[in-house]
């Protein structure tokens, strides 16, 4: 609000305000040009004024001459000869003189002309003497000498300048008039041309300016409809501006929002794909879960057949050697009798055992599993190389025995729980020793395929019997064993390995052709990028996790 | 009257199971002759062995399902993939009732599915009425002669 400069009204009122001050002017002018009309008016009366009274004068002289002539032509007076001039002439030189006050010229003409005119008078006195004393020839020669004629013309001739003068100012006075009422019509009628043109102008430029704005505005109303980029505002600080700000700010808040909202969208999006993805992710471990229970009942349920196929064999023994016993024995059924014992018994019993000890092994595995899951990590920088060799040294007498050749590369370290890591390499390092191919000489080795920025691949290649392409994907599956009649196991031992690889941010995976031998590749993550960072005490609070969930979770692993 | 006894062919890598079946089969008097193959190959080499006789219409194939290298399923599908061997009746062993195993062995052809642990009684009846059935549709190419 402070920073408006001219609101609408104030523009408007300028406008008004110009034309008006403009107005005002001329109106100033015409009452000067008035005035001047008036002072001309008043001038031109008092030079008549000036030019009666000098008549009058010349007449009252006249009259003085005419009487003066017909006292001397002794004819009857008409008047007291000279008397009615004598008296009025004073008093109209006074009012000429008054009358010409104000121009010195005329002033000094005048005097002049009272000058003349008293000794004019004067003459015409002692004239009059003369003829009153009766001595009319000297008066008429007196006369005739001239010198009242000559005053006479003299004060024509004054007064004849007089007029002349008085005239001349006239018309100069006139002609001045007629000049200022010239050029005031002509400052008039330019001053009006000019009003008019100059409030045309501010209207034109205000409405202009306005207008401009106004559809400016409309045009940003439109965009903010169309959800368009709005025009720049303007920075004229009127009403109208402050409209446009408005209209921009009403803009930029609607943006803002509607910024805030696609973010809210976007991370409900996330969260959804996030969630979608905890969703797959969870149904995929139901199903692994599904399938793990699946297996491992399988394989319980195995001795179990035999558990109870072997008993009921014994039950099935056990009533014959009643019955034996039920009748005195001779040689032969002591004979058949203790055959039984040998063959009838002892092999169930044997069977018993198997399936007893297969059970506790399958429970004992089922709990490393779990523990695997469970244990918590302590990463450090590990030394990869020395693990290799202290593996291949634990293994230097089965290695031996199978005369293979294991080849360890330079490797580099990498970062992890120490004893799982030498867990996972000593797991693929025994499969490998155990599923040699015993028709060629083994070969087996070790080191690292691939380093990038995100972590290393490490590879232990055999030469061994190979994994048949159907088999591979249930490679890493618990209670899976392809090469059973090989080597003893429960079939944990891949599984474990990649329960480990995958707690450490990493992967285990294998190629392998059938009779030629099998490559496993771990990737781990290098330290920065590795979930045991963060993972860390999270682990803590699995590890008190009741057994079955945790022991589902960690091995259900295909 | 007693069927003919029958020629059994058990495809089964539990040896304890192997046993077991073998056994109560004979002790029934059902069979007369007993093979034991160790897994899926070992049972399909048997049969499709270079030079092996084809099989009578006595036989029968007991297949267990879980079995390392090939599995119950695999061998099935080659038996009834087979010509040769595809008249010959099996029976499917296994250790857990998965609707979803069961379905697929009958879609693959097989003729009785029986879960484990066996109740043998159950079992060597089975086998008993699947010989005398065998023998019932073995007779009119025989001639018609008992």
């Amino acid at each position: 609000m402070t920073r408006r400069g001219l609101s609408l009204l104030q523009k408007g009122l300028l406008i008004i305000s110009i034309p008006l001050v403009f107005q005002l002017a001329l109106l100033v002018l015409l009452f000067n040009q008035q005035r001047r009309q008036t002072y001309a008016q008043e001038m031109a009366v008092h030079t008549k004024e000036v030019i009666v009274v000098v008549d009058r004068i010349l007449e009252s002289l006249l009259v003085m001459q005419a009487d003066l002539r017909g006292e001397m032509l002794q004819l009857p007076a008409t008047i007291e000869p000279g008397g009615e001039a004598e008296h009025t002439l004073p008093d109209q030189l006074q009012e000429l003189s008054a009358l010409v006050s104000d121009n010195p010229e005329q002033v000094a003409t005048s005097a002049n002309l009272a000058t003349l005119i008293e000794s004019r008078l004067r003459w015409s006195a002692e004239i009059h003497g003369m003829l009153r004393d009766g001595r009319n020839a000297q008066a008429i020669a007196e006369s005739q000498k001239g010198e009242g004629a000559s005053l006479m013309r003299q004060i024509r001739d004054e007064i004849g300048t007089i007029r002349v003068r008085e005239e001349a100012l006239d018309r100069a006075r006139l002609a001045a008039l007629a000049e200022t009422t010239r050029r005031f019509q002509f400052v008039l009628i330019a001053g009006l041309i000019l009003d008019v043109a100059m409030a045309a102008v501010a209207i034109y430029l205000l409405t202009q300016s306005v207008g401009r704005r106004v559809r400016l505005l409309t045009e940003n109303v439109n965009r903010i409809k169309a959800g368009d980029p709005l025009l720049p505002a303007t920075s004229v600080p009127d009403e109208v501006g402050e409209l446009d700000r408005s209209f921009h700010a009403m803009a930029a808040a609607l943006a803002e929002a509607q910024r805030k909202e696609r973010d809210f969208q976007r991370t409900i999006e996330g969260h959804n794909a996030e969630l979608t993805r905890a969703n797959h992710e969870l149904k995929q471990k139901n199903q692994e879960n599904e399938m793990f229970v699946y297996s491992v009942s399988h394989d319980l349920r195995s001795p179990l057949v035999n558990l109870q196929g072997f008993s009921n064999e014994l039950g099935i023994v056990r009533n014959a050697l009643t019955e034996l016993f039920a009748q005195p024995l001779d040689e032969a059924a002591r004979g058949r009798g203790l055959r039984m014992i040998e063959r009838d018994i002892s092999e169930p019993i044997t069977y018993i055992q198997n399936a007893v000890t297969r059970l506790s092994s399958i429970i004992d595995a089922l709990l490393r599993l779990s523990r695997a899951g469970r244990v918590e990590y302590q990463p450090v920088t590990v030394d990869l190389e020395l693990v290799i060799r202290r593996i291949v040294g634990a293994l230097r007498g089965s290695i031996a025995s199978r005369r293979a050749d294991v080849r360890v590369q330079a490797m580099t370290p990498t970062w992890g729980d120490p004893t799982a890591i030498e867990q996972i390499f000593a797991n693929l390092l025994v499969n490998a020793v155990n599923y040699l191919d015993s028709a060629r000489p083994g070969v087996i080795d070790v080191g690292v395929e691939k380093q990038d920025d995100a972590g290393t691949t490490y590879f232990v290649r055999d030469n061994g019997l190979g994994i048949a392409a159907a088999h591979l994907p249930k490679l890493f599956s618990v209670f899976q064993r392809l090469h059973e009649k090989v080597a003893p196991g429960e079939g944990v031992g891949l599984a474990l390995v990649r329960r480990a690889a995958e707690r450490h941010g990493g992967r285990i995976w294998a190629e392998s052709e059938e009779g030629v031998g099998t490559t496993f590749y771990v990737y781990f993550p290098h330290e920065s990028a590795s979930p045991l960072q963060a993972a860390l005490k999270k682990e803590r609070l699995t590890a008190t996790s009741p057994l079955p969930a945790e022991l589902v979770g960690a091995a259900a692993a295909e | 009257m007693n069927p003919e006894p029958l020629k059994i062919i058990l495809a089964e890598d539990d040896d304890g199971h192997a046993h077991l079946v073998q056994r109560n089969l004979e002790r029934a008097g059902v069979v007369n002759s007993f093979v034991r193959a160790s897994d899926g190959q070992e049972l399909l080499d048997l049969l499709f062995a270079e030079g092996a006789e084809p099989e009578t219409d006595a036989t029968v194939i007991l297949l267990d399902i879980n079995m390392p290298r090939i599995d119950g399923i695999e061998a099935l599908r080659q038996i009834k993939a087979n010509p040769a061997t595809r008249h010959i009746p099996v029976i499917m062993l296994t250790t857990t009732d998965d609707p979803r195993e069961v379905d697929r062995c009958y879609s693959l052809g097989c003729n009785v599915y029986i879960t484990k642990p066996v109740a043998y009684e159950a079992f060597i009846d089975a086998i008993r009425r699947l010989g005398l059935f065998l023998e019932i549709v073995r007779k009119p190419r025989s001639g018609g002669g008992t």
